[in-house]
């Protein structure tokens, strides 16, 4: 702890003595201002969907999780007494690191290694056909690597409590211990040369959560699955409606027309396109994803010329915006240093981060990022062969019988392992890669890690902050009090 | 730095609370348009080196605009650059160029002979603006309170100031949006603030030699209507071409945070206007809790020189700055709490800034003299 010679500001303390807050109330408004500033572009797009993404939050609390990657990180630059310290972050690279932005275990999947639409029903899979990556980088921006750990903790925290079925805090500090020993180890491994995980190696798939993952995946992927259960005729099947969740797909509409229009042909000319890509058909989706919910998201059927449905195959685009944790308060001094310049745009950062940070840099074939005037669009593939962790299936397994504590815990170790096999390749702001940096800055004390990590009221906040959530919904409404500042103020 | 052209002499480019003795003497009022040019493009470096530790920055580009209607008031806007698509996100204007947002636009009654001013629209904090002028040298930082997030630059409202003869006192009186430059009303409360400057060496026709002034403001932000109250305290000298001064604030609910209650302080000198040289020093001190300042402050110290060029007189539109700023933090206030590589830098700039103020008479009695700027002049030395 730094001393410092503040006599001067004593004398500011002859002017304190004002009321206090209720803490209870001053959070609560604190929380409604930090999600309406984080969802303001939501809100001005469409407030439906941005209501619908609230009321996914409100249900669940690791949903409530997910959506709120912006609050955590603005809870971590937050200056306040009791704050959690970290040990780490002694050496400088160590604060410009790629990060992945959000690496919880939902994010954390199964992908299809090069061109598909691989294996069919009755050939085998071989090996290096899967790889489980981290499928979801739109949060991925430079910064202190420990930002990433502690999110990550707090997800496998969150997922273990969803699974426990008795004592949800000893399976999430279980799993906390598990996802940092994890990480800590396979980071000290990678620094001697030597690896305990493999994204394409399924003998190291330990557990049987995991192992449902890898069946899924290849059992599905074979199937085409979700090509049999959304096309029909070689066209996307449609919903009459959205469902009770505002889940659905629906045929394109106005603006939609024209904003495919362009897209498709953004599409056609990106350089990962293969010969003879042609897009046969295209419906607006909605109800997807939790963060990103009220985001414009389409999916396309598309195809490499042939006449029968063989080469057929899903995709979806959908809109990313700037990383949930730009201008936070506090951590402004750590990424403006770090994050300025660094891509050209969105698109060029949507591209770059899974080839920098995945297992294997071609493990989606169609990722692509395409530029639509001032907004940028995802394109991934949506294929069987795609299966992510989810929260509730894991739940269910548990509740099954099917899977029990130490299942979940070689899952959230592999999260660890994968989270350390990203950062270690993970280029520094300053260039180079990260791994000396992080083995370095770690200095094999995994137990201090552990231990920091289990201190952490990160957890403790997400819950308390779900229940304020749950109050601020019934006292402002499904847009917390957003759609008061509608207002016209200019004339 | 001293006006580059006056046709006239105004009021429109001082702040809503010009003294009547500290402004210039309006006696032969004209319709007038003024404005004023302060730009600053700025090489820096900073230790550690994480990520871009060299960089080129627009570390000012502010241009004033206004019409001074006889000396009864009129209208001024204020713009300033800004990266549209914030400083460290994508999503901007045609990619992320710099654009001009507006720090001001106010409409101004002035009452010259009864030393009474009425603004309104986006107008001056009244903190800042006199803030900016004890301080001296604002293209160095902005002065603590505002850099730390106490006091917005401007705000949407109306404020009123009247000063005594003799400009014994200034009494100042704003309501305001509570949301600052950038963001629009966001509940049905508003910023009321009150301050009081006290010249006790006025009498002796020594206004600037010591300024008092004390500040409270009940306010409120956000949606949730999270309080935002503040009190504060500066004494401020100008004696010739040194200003130094102390001043002291502190926040009952912070950044829509009504749980926080940091206070902050400075103590700053400057040297301005003494041939061509220009000196800066200042120690800025902020803690996030008062009764545990050792263990929640940070530090922030900045030593600064340079010249005025070129040397034409009483023109010196152009200066070179070099300066050094340190700053160390508690675990509190550091951008993450414990990184010991985050707790302290040191950053080392050389700017080269331009900053003038010229008038153009169009009516009223006409004029061939360039008016001489006096020891009255609106603080010619400093852009707010």
């Amino acid at each position: 702890m730094r001393r410092f010679p503040f006599l001067l500001l004593a004398l500011v303390g002859l002017l304190a003595g004002c009321s206090e807050a209720a803490p209870d109330d001053a959070r609560a408004a604190w929380l409604q201002e930090q999600l309406i500033r984080d969802n303001r572009i939501w809100q001005s797009r469409d407030p439906s969907l941005l209501a619908s993404k609230y009321a996914a939050m409100a249900d669940d609390p690791y949903d409530w999780m997910r959506g709120t990657a912006a609050l955590h990180l603005a809870d971590v630059g937050r200056g306040l007494q009791d704050r959690s310290s970290t040990r780490f972050l002694t050496e400088a690279e160590a604060l410009s690191v790629l990060l992945l932005g959000d690496p919880h275990p939902e994010n954390l999947g199964t992908t299809l290694v090069g061109e598909g639409p691989g294996p069919v029903d009755g050939e085998d899979v071989p090996p290096g056909t899967l790889s489980v990556e981290w499928v979801d980088l739109d949060g991925a921006a430079f910064g202190p690597w420990l930002l990433d750990v502690r999110r990550g903790a707090l997800g496998v925290g969150m997922l273990a409590r969803a699974a426990a079925p008795d004592a949800p805090e000893v399976w999430a500090d279980a799993a906390v211990e598990a996802f940092a020993r994890g990480y800590g180890d396979e980071l000290i491994r990678l620094g001697a040369g030597e690896r305990g995980w493999s994204s394409t190696d399924r003998d190291l798939a330990v557990g049987d959560l995991l192992d449902d993952l890898w069946d899924e995946a290849e059992d599905e992927g074979r199937e085409r699955k979700r090509l049999g259960a959304k096309v029909e005729d070689g066209r996307l099947l449609v919903d009459e409606a959205l469902d009770a969740d505002g889940a659905g797909h629906l045929p394109l509409m106005g603006d939609e027309l024209g904003t495919i229009e362009r897209l498709g042909a953004a599409w056609a000319a990106h350089p990962s396109t293969p010969e003879g890509f042609r897009v046969l058909d295209v419906v607006r989706r909605y109800g997807s994803g939790v963060a990103s919910l009220p985001a414009e998201r389409y999916l396309a059927l598309y195809d490499l010329g042939g006449d029968g449905p063989e080469d057929d195959q899903l995709a979806q685009l959908r809109e990313v915006v700037d990383p949930a944790w730009f201008d936070r308060e506090g951590l402004a001094t750590v990424l403006t240093a770090s994050v300025g310049g660094l891509f050209a745009d969105n698109a060029e950062r949507l591209e770059l981060a899974p080839r920098l940070l995945g297992a294997e840099p071609e493990a989606d074939a169609r990722y692509a990022g395409l530029r639509d005037g001032g907004r940028v669009f995802k394109v991934v593939s949506w294929t069987s062969w795609f299966q992510d962790v989810d929260h509730v299936r894991v739940a269910e397994r548990v509740d099954e019988g099917k899977a029990e504590l130490a299942d979940l815990l070689a899952l959230v170790d592999t999260v660890g392992r994968s989270l350390a096999d990203a950062h270690a390749r993970a280029p520094l702001a300053g260039g180079g890669t990260a791994q000396d940096a992080l083995v370095a800055d770690l200095g094999g004390d995994v137990d201090g890690l552990v231990q920091e990590l289990l201190g952490s009221t990160d957890r403790e906040r997400c819950l308390s902050d779900h229940a304020l959530f749950l109050e601020l919904l019934d006292t402002h409404g499904p847009l917390l009090g957003a759609d008061t500042l509608d207002a016209t103020e200019l004339q | 730095m001293t006006p580059l052209f006056l046709g006239c002499a105004s009021l429109m480019l001082g702040p809503t609370t010009p003294p009547a003795m500290l402004s210039p003497k309006v006696d032969d009022p004209a319709l007038c348009f003024v404005g004023r040019g302060d730009l600053a493009g700025r090489f820096e470096g900073s230790l550690p080196e994480v990520g871009i530790s060299r960089r080129f920055g627009l570390a000012r580009a502010h241009g004033t605009l206004g019409l001074d209607l006889w000396g009864l008031g009129g209208a001024r806007v204020l713009l300033a650059a800004t990266r549209s698509g914030g400083t460290t996100g994508y999503i901007g204007i045609d990619g992320e160029s710099l654009v001009p947002k507006f720090l001001l636009a106010e409409a101004r009654f002035t009452w010259q002979q009864a030393g009474f001013t009425v603004a309104a629209g986006l107008v001056d904090d009244p903190w800042v603006i006199t803030a900016n002028q004890a301080y001296g040298i604002r293209e160095i930082a902005p002065t603590v309170g505002q850099e730390r997030g106490f006091f917005a630059r401007s705000d949407l409202g109306v404020s009123l100031a009247w000063t005594s003869p003799l400009s014994i006192a200034t009494v100042h009186l704003a309501m305001l949006s509570g949301e600052g430059t950038d963001l629009r009303e966001r509940n049905n409360g508003f910023n009321t603030t009150g301050m009081l400057t006290l010249r006790p060496l006025a009498p002796a026709d020594l206004p600037r030699a010591l300024a008092v002034t004390v500040l409270a403001r009940d306010g409120s932000r956000g949606v949730g209507s999270a309080r935002d109250h503040r009190g504060a305290l500066r004494v401020a000298s100008e004696l010739g071409p040194v200003r130094f001064g102390w001043e002291g604030m502190k926040a009952w609910g912070f950044a829509v945070d009504g749980e926080r209650e940091p206070g902050a302080t400075s103590v700053w000198a400057t040297l301005r206007d003494l041939g061509p040289a220009l000196a800066s020093v200042r120690l800025d001190l902020y803690a996030e809790d008062l009764d545990a300042v050792q263990d929640t402050g940070s530090l922030t110290a900045r030593v600064a020189g340079g010249v005025v060029l070129p040397p034409l007189g009483d023109l010196k539109p152009i200066e070179v700055l070099v300066g050094w700023e340190g700053r160390q933090y508690a675990d509190a206030v550091a951008p993450l709490a414990g990184a010991e590589s985050l707790t302290s830098s040191h950053t080392f700039f050389v700017q080269l800034g331009f900053l003038a103020d010229f008038s153009l008479r169009v009516a009223g009695p006409p004029t061939a003299t360039v008016v001489a700027p006096g020891p009255e002049s609106p603080d010619p030395g400093v852009s707010p």
